[in-house]
C-alpha cells in the first residue's frame, strides 16, 4: 500500500501558538491520522487538543487485538473524552480542556473514522467530494459555530463512527473548522481534482479568510492520498477465549501449568518448552457471559502489553490464536508482605523504595496511566541483604488517570477522597505509597485495617511512625505523614515533590496536621508564648503587690 | 432524603400500600408462634411437634419466596399479590370458623401462613422499581419495619385469646388483613417497565459461587436466629418459667421489638466498621448472649440474654443486606431470594432445635447451644470470605464494584 500523507498547521495570528493538533502515523500495513481543534473559548482547548491527538494515536496503535477499528475508536474516544473531563473537573473545577477530534484509521484496503465536534472528514472519491464526519452544532442559522458534542464537556459523548471501502486515487482529508469554513465545498474540490497538498489547502483557506476576522481561525489539514491500494498488515481482530477450569500439569500452546498462583486457579506459574517460566494470567471464568468482565481483561491485557519498563513485571501476549491468556515474566522472589512477615524495612530499603515507587509512579504517569493497586502484595523484593530492589506487579487495577471513579482497588490503601467518588490521580497514588511506606516500616496500617465495602472515616490522626519503629528519622516521619494526610489539599501533589524531599532530607519541613495544637505544630513558639505569658504575669503580681 | 422526595419520585402510594400488604402479613406469618403455647394442649402435642407447628410457616415462608418472585416476573406484582392476599385469608377464615384439630391440620394452616411470609418477594420488587435507585436503601428499609409485626402478635394475640379463645384471633387478623387487601387491591400500581426474567437457572449459576453459599448461611443464622426465637419465644417462656400466656407473649414482644429495631442500625454500623467486622462483633455477641441464657435458670437473666441475642441477631441482618447488594449488584434481586430463603430455614432449624432438644433432653439447652455453635461456625465462615475478598486481583474486583 503507499499513500501520500502531507500535513499542514497555521496559527490565527503568527504570534499566537495554534490550537489545533494533529498526528499521522503510518507502520504495519496501517496508517491513522488524528486531528483536533481546541476550543477557544476553554483555558485549555490547545492542551486538549495536542493531548488527545497523541493519546488517540498511542492507543489505536496498541489496540485490543479483540477489538475491530471501529470498536476501537469509538471506545478510545470516550476513554480520552472521561479522562480530559474528569482532570478538568479535579484541577480547574469546570470542564476546560475541550477539543474536537476527527479521526481515520485506513487498515485493509478500508476506511474506520469517527469525529467529535465540527472538525471535518471527507473522501474524494471519483471526481466527487464526500463529507464522511456529521458535524455536531446547533443547526440554527448563525449558531453553527456552537458546538453540541465536544471531547471533555461531560463524561460520556458520542464519537459518529463511519466507514467505507477505499480505491486508488482516493484521497481523505481532515481538517480544522478554520479551513472548512473559509473553503466552500466547490472551492475545496477543485484544489483536490489537482490533487493540492495540505500546505496549499490551508494557504488557500487563509487567503480565502482574508481579513475577514469571523474567518479567521487556525487552520490546519491532513491529507491522505492513496496512490496504491494493494493492501497488507490487515489484522484480523483476534476474539477472547475464556478457557474452561485449569488443572496443574495441563498443556496450553507451548506451556505446562505447573501450580495455581491465586485462589479461583486463574493465574498459574507455567513453564514453556524451552524451560523459562511465566506466569499466565486467564480471564475470569464469569468472562463467558459477563460482557463487563471479558472488557475489563481485554483492557488490562491492552494496558499491561503497553508498559515497558524495567521496574514492572513485562506483559506478552500470545503470538498468534485466540487471545486466552497474557504471561507475564516470573520472577522467584517475594512480595514485600511476605518479608515484612518476618521484620520490617530498614530505613535505608524503606527509602529506596519509596524512590521506586515513585520513579515508577512517573514513569506510568507519563503515559497517562497510574497503577491503581499498589500495595505491599503487588511489590516484589529483589536483590540481597545488602540492598535491595523492587518490581511492581499486577496491572488489574492500572487505568487512565483520572478514569476511575469507583473504590475499585485495595481499601486499605486506598486515599479518603476515593471512598466519596474522587477519581484515581497522583494524589491518590501518593497516598497509596505513603501507606505502603508507613507498613513497610511499622508493620501497621496508619488508618487500620479498611475492609471491602466499608466506608472509613479518618477523622483519628495516624499514629506518629518514630513512635513505632524508633529508627524513623523526623524528616522520613514528616515525608510520610505528609504522604498520608487525609485530606488531599495538604497532601503531596505530585510524584516528584515527593521524590524531591526523598532526596533532599535537610530540606523537608516538619510535618504537622494543619488542626493540630500549637504545642505539638511548633513547639518552640508555644514555649516562647508561654514564657512571655508568665513574663506578663509575674509583671502584674510585682505591681500588685508593690501598691498594697 | 426526605419523605418529600419519597413522595414526589416514583409512586407513592403503591409504597404505602404494598408495605402496608407486607407488614400484615408479616404479622399473619409469626402469628402461630404467638398462639402455640394456647394451641399445643388441646391438639395434645408433645413439644417436639409444638415446635414444629409454630416453624412450618417460616419453612413453607422460605421456600414459597422463591416460587412468588418467579410468578411476580411472569403474571405481575399486583395480580401475585392479590392472589396471596386471598389465599391467606381464606385459610384464615377456614381456621377461624372450623378450627384446627389435629397436628395436620395445623401444619396445613402454617403451610398457607408461609404465603404471608413470602409476600416479601412481591411487595419488595413492586415498589421498589417504582424507585431510582439511590433510593432503594428507603425502601429496603421500610421493609425492615414490617419486622415490628411480629411483636403486634406477640402483645395483642395472647390478650384476644385470653377474651374470646385462640381461634378468634384468626378472625380479629381478618380485620387488618382485609383492609390493606382493600387498599392494595384499590391504589396499588403495577411498576413501569420491563424486567428480565429470573429464571431457575439464575439461582443455580448464582450457588456456584462460594461467596454465595456464605452469604446464605450468615443469613440462615442471623434471620434465622431473629425469627426463630420471636417464633419460640412465646412457648419457651410460658414452658421453662410457666408465665401466664399475656405474660410471655410481653416478654416475646420485649425480646423481639429489639431485634427488629436492630436492623437498620446494624447496616449503619456495617457501613462504618466494615460489614464483616460489624458481622464478626454481633455473632460473637449472639453466641455468647445464647450460651448465657442456655446455661441459666432465671427469668430475669435469661430474658437479658435473649434480649441482647435478638437485638444482635438483628443487627446481623442489616449488616448482611448493607454487604449484599455491594457484593451481587447485578444479581441482587435472586440473591436476595436466595439468602431470604436461607434466613427461613435458619428459623425453621431453630424451631426444631428447641422442640428436638425439649423431647429427647427434656430441657432446652442442648438446642439453644448447638445454635451458638453454628454463630461460631459463621464467624469462621467471615475469616475465609475476608481473606478471599483480600486476594481478589484488580480486574475482577473493578467489575464487580
Amino acid at each position: 500500500m503507499k499513500v501520500q500523507v502531507t500535513t499542514h498547521g497555521i496559527p490565527r495570528r503568527p504570534d499566537s501558538p495554534s490550537e489545533d493538533a494533529f498526528r499521522v502515523h503510518e507502520g504495519d500495513g496501517r496508517i491513522v491520522a488524528v486531528l483536533a481543534d481546541g476550543l477557544g473559548s476553554s483555558k485549555a482547548g490547545g492542551a486538549a487538543a495536542r493531548r488527545a491527538v497523541d493519546m488517540l494515536v498511542d492507543y489505536y496503535l496498541s489496540r485490543p487485538q479483540s477489538w475491530s477499528p471501529r470498536r476501537a475508536l469509538t471506545e478510545f474516544a470516550s476513554q480520552i473524552n472521561l479522562l480530559l473531563h474528569q482532570e478538568s473537573q479535579a484541577l480547574h473545577g469546570s470542564p476546560e480542556l475541550l477539543c474536537t477530534l476527527s479521526a481515520v484509521a485506513l487498515e485493509g484496503g478500508r476506511l474506520y473514522g469517527f469525529n467529535v465536534g465540527d472538525s471535518p472528514v471527507y473522501l474524494w472519491h471519483q471526481d466527487t467530494l464526500k463529507q464522511l464526519s456529521t458535524a455536531h452544532t446547533l443547526a440554527q442559522p448563525g449558531m453553527h459555530h456552537v458546538l453540541t458534542r465536544a471531547i471533555g464537556l461531560e463524561p460520556a459523548v458520542e464519537a459518529t463512527p463511519f466507514e467505507c471501502d477505499l480505491a486508488d486515487g482516493d484521497m481523505v482529508v481532515l481538517c480544522s473548522d478554520g479551513v472548512s469554513n473559509a473553503l466552500p465545498s466547490d472551492k475545496l474540490s477543485a484544489l483536490l481534482a489537482r490533487r493540492a497538498a495540505a500546505r496549499t489547502i490551508v494557504s488557500t483557506a487563509a487567503e480565502a479568510a482574508g481579513e475577514d476576522a469571523e474567518l479567521h481561525d487556525d487552520s490546519s489539514a491532513v491529507v491522505l492520498e492513496i496512490t496504491q491500494s494493494n493492501w497488507s498488515g490487515a489484522a484480523a481482530p483476534r476474539p477472547l477465549e475464556v478457557l474452561p477450569s485449569l488443572r496443574a500439569g495441563e498443556s496450553i500452546d507451548n506451556y505446562r501449568l505447573v501450580r495455581s498462583l491465586q485462589e479461583g486457579d486463574r493465574v498459574w506459574l507455567a513453564q514453556r518448552d524451552d524451560g523459562a517460566r511465566h506466569v499466565l494470567k486467564f480471564p475470569p471464568l464469569e468472562a463467558r457471559t459477563d460482557e463487563v468482565r471479558a472488557d475489563a481483561f481485554i483492557r488490562e491485557l491492552w494496558r499491561a502489553a503497553r508498559i515497558d519498563s524495567p521496574d514492572f513485571a513485562r506483559a506478552i501476549t500470545p503470538a498468534e490464536g485466540s487471545l486466552r491468556y497474557y504471561a507475564m515474566e516470573f520472577i522467584d522472589a517475594p512480595t514485600l508482605r511476605e518479608t515484612l512477615k518476618r521484620q520490617p524495612l530498614r530505613v535505608e530499603d524503606a527509602v529506596e523504595l519509596g524512590r521506586f515507587l515513585l520513579r515508577a509512579g512517573q514513569s506510568l504517569v507519563a503515559r497517562d496511566l497510574v497503577h491503581g493497586d499498589i500495595k505491599p502484595d503487588n511489590i516484589l523484593v529483589l536483590g540481597d541483604t545488602a540492598s535491595s530492589r523492587f518490581q511492581l506487579i499486577d496491572f488489574g487495577s492500572t487505568a487512565e488517570v483520572f478514569s476511575v471513579t469507583s473504590r475499585a482497588g485495595t481499601p486499605t490503601y486506598l486515599a479518603p477522597e476515593r471512598f466519596h467518588g474522587g477519581a484515581l490521580s497522583e494524589r491518590t497514588e501518593l497516598f497509596s505509597i505513603g501507606v505502603t511506606l508507613y507498613e513497610a516500616l511499622t508493620r501497621t496500617y496508619p488508618y487500620g485495617e479498611v475492609e471491602r465495602f466499608q466506608t472509613p472515616r479518618f477523622d483519628h490522626p495516624a499514629k506518629r511512625p518514630s513512635r513505632l519503629n524508633p529508627a524513623i528519622p523526623p524528616w522520613l516521619e514528616a515525608i510520610l505523614l505528609r504522604a498520608i494526610t487525609p485530606d488531599a489539599t495538604h497532601r503531596y501533589q505530585h510524584f516528584s515533590e515527593m521524590a524531591y524531599d526523598l532526596d533532599h532530607p535537610q530540606t523537608v519541613v516538619a510535618y504537622s496536621p494543619h488542626d493540630a495544637p500549637l504545642l505539638e505544630r511548633d513547639p518552640l513558639r508555644f514555649y516562647k508564648c508561654l514564657s512571655f505569658a508568665l513574663f506578663l504575669t509575674v509583671l502584674v503580681l510585682t505591681f500588685l503587690i508593690l501598691q498594697r | 432524603m426526605n419523605i418529600a422526595q419519597l413522595k414526589k419520585s416514583g409512586h407513592w402510594p403503591t409504597l404505602a400500600t404494598s408495605f402496608l400488604y407486607f407488614d400484615v402479613s408479616f404479622m399473619v406469618w409469626t402469628i402461630l408462634g404467638a398462639l402455640g403455647a394456647l394451641i399445643a394442649p388441646q391438639l395434645g402435642l408433645n413439644a417436639q411437634q409444638k415446635f414444629l407447628m409454630v416453624s412450618t410457616p417460616i419453612l413453607a415462608g422460605a421456600i414459597l419466596r422463591i416460587a412468588l418472585s418467579m410468578l411476580v416476573d411472569r403474571i405481575g406484582t399486583k395480580t401475585t399479590g392479590i392472589i396471596a392476599q386471598l389465599i391467606v385469608m381464606a385459610g384464615l377464615v377456614v381456621a377461624w370458623q372450623v378450627g384446627l384439630s389435629s397436628l395436620n391440620q395445623a401444619l396445613m394452616l402454617g403451610v398457607v401462613l408461609g404465603i404471608a411470609g413470602a409476600s416479601f418477594a412481591v411487595a419488595l420488587p413492586q415498589s421498589g422499581r417504582w424507585y431510582p435507585p439511590h433510593m432503594q436503601g428507603v425502601v429496603l428499609g421500610l421493609a425492615g419495619a414490617g419486622n415490628v409485626g411480629v411483636v403486634i402478635d406477640h402483645l395483642l394475640a395472647p390478650r384476644i385469646a385470653a377474651a374470646w379463645g385462640w381461634q378468634a384471633v384468626f378472625g380479629f387478623a381478618l380485620i387488618p388483613l382485609g383492609l390493606a387487601f382493600v387498599l392494595y387491591a384499590i391504589f396499588s400500581k403495577e411498576p413501569p417497565g420491563e424486567f428480565k426474567k429470573k429464571k431457575l437457572s439464575d439461582y443455580v449459576r448464582l450457588l456456584a459461587e462460594r461467596d454465595a453459599h456464605w452469604f446464605c448461611f450468615f443469613y440462615t443464622i442471623s434471620f434465622g436466629g431473629f425469627v426463630g426465637l420471636a417464633t419460640a419465644f412465646a412457648i419457651y417462656f410460658k414452658d421453662q418459667f410457666h408465665l401466664n400466656p399475656v405474660h410471655a407473649g410481653e416478654m416475646a414482644a420485649f425480646c423481639t421489638l429489639v431485634g427488629a429495631l436492630g436492623r437498620p442500625m446494624g447496616g449503619a454500623f456495617a457501613d462504618k466498621l466494615g460489614g464483616i467486622r460489624a458481622l464478626s462483633i454481633f455473632y460473637s455477641i449472639a453466641a455468647v448472649a445464647m450460651v448465657g441464657a442456655a446455661l441459666t435458670n432465671n427469668l430475669w437473666i435469661c430474658g437479658g440474654a435473649f434480649f441482647i441475642a435478638s437485638g444482635a441477631f438483628g443487627m446481623c441482618n442489616g449488616s448482611v443486606f448493607q454487604l449484599l447488594p455491594q457484593r451481587f449488584a447485578k444479581d441482587i434481586s435472586v440473591m436476595t431470594g436466595l439468602v431470604g430463603c436461607g434466613g427461613g430455614l435458619g428459623g425453621f432449624l431453630l424451631g426444631m432445635f428447641f422442640g428436638t432438644s425439649k423431647e429427647y433432653t427434656g430441657s432446652y439447652t442442648t438446642g439453644i447451644i448447638f445454635f451458638a455453635g453454628l454463630c461460631v461456625v459463621a464467624l469462621i465462615g467471615l475469616t475465609t470470605v475476608k481473606g478471599r475478598w483480600r486476594t481478589t486481583w484488580g480486574a475482577t474486583a473493578a467489575a464487580r464494584i
